[in-house]
């Protein structure tokens, strides 16, 4: 009698993931529960978790990206500016982890970008703004601020735990491609040095 | 006086005429100021009639705009904390864990390399 293939396991989802953390991050974590976490994040790539993170993030850079109000060319310009930083972010070192991190870096820069953009032209307008369209432009921004800093903080950690580098150079390789005040840039350098 | 700026005009019938007037608010009282009335005034009030529907347009684009950000930025929040949580799993799982917001190896976690325990994006 031929073998029949073993059914393929259901993707975990978000809230079984989050209920496994929640049980392994305490002092003493069961050792079935931290095999099970293991198990998780060892799925074949076809149904990964890491697969499935990665292609939200794809996905919403290449929407963000369709969205933008920039011309056909300039949008070419960004595909391609994402592409090089990709390549300039990676580590031959690099696990599935890193990549995921690389794109959360990348998705972060884009939205702080065009953030900034949407700033700038909101407060140099003719008339101003009003205090009500201020106030959310300025959240919006500092929130997409704090975004960018914690994603090059979380590869910059990642890295160090995970391959003992200590990635002294990651925040000139991101923060020369920016657009942000050197106040800005400051604050997320020490934000990245308190992490190291 | 600025027409257009201050609270809703309005005609007001008098002796069975109709004037037009423009109310604002003063230091908590409302002042009504007279501003004519036959064609002149029907033209004056058109034209802040216009105003107001197209600043309150404007308001409307504003706010919609406004609405597509918040959820757009909800959605990326959603897709940052996907990350958090994976990343999360992943340092749990390849033996770290938190001391006071930090990460760090623990003592008696067995030596694996990364790749093994983070599994292969392929």
């Amino acid at each position: 009698m031929p073998k029949k293939n073993p059914t393929p396991k259901p993707l975990a989802t978000w809230d079984e993931l989050n209920a496994l953390i929640k049980r392994t991050d305490v002092t003493q974590p069961k050792q079935a529960d931290v095999d099970a976490l293991k198990a998780l994040m060892r799925r074949t790539p076809e149904k990964s978790i890491w697969r499935e993170c990665g292609d939200f993030l794809t996905q919403a850079r290449t929407q963000f990206i369709r969205k933008a109000k920039a011309t056909d060319f300039a949008k070419e310009v960004i595909v391609f500016r994402c592409e090089q930083m990709e390549k300039e972010l990676a580590n031959q070192n690099d696990g599935p982890l890193e990549k995921l991190l690389i794109d959360q870096v990348i998705f972060a820069w884009l939205r702080l970008s065009f953030i900034e953009y949407g700033y700038s032209e909101v407060f140099t307008s003719h008339e101003g703004p009003s205090l009500e369209r201020a106030l959310f432009w300025e959240k919006r921004l500092t929130a997409a601020h704090k975004r960018f800093d914690h994603s090059t903080t979380s590869l910059a950690r990642v890295r160090r735990l995970l391959q003992g580098s200590k990635v002294k150079n990651l925040n000139v390789a991101v923060f020369n491609q920016l657009p942000v005040s050197s106040a800005n840039t400051d604050a997320a350098v020490r934000a990245y040095n308190r992490h190291r | 006086m600025t027409i257009g700026v201050g609270q809703p005009m309005g005609w007001k019938n008098r002796k069975g005429k109709r004037y037009f007037y423009r109310s604002e608010r003063v230091g908590g009282r409302v002042i009504s100021h007279y501003i004519g009335k036959g064609e002149t005034a029907q033209l004056i009030s058109q034209i802040i009639e216009s105003r107001r529907d197209q600043k309150e347009a404007e308001r409307f684009i504003e706010r919609r705009i406004r609405a597509a950000m918040i959820s757009e930025d909800r959605e990326a929040d959603a897709i940052f904390e996907a990350v958090e949580v994976v990343t999360t799993a992943a340092l749990l799982a390849t033996g770290h864990h938190q001391h006071r917001r930090m990460w760090r190896k623990k003592r008696d976690a067995e030596e694996e390399p990364n790749t093994e325990a983070a599994g292969d994006l392929g």
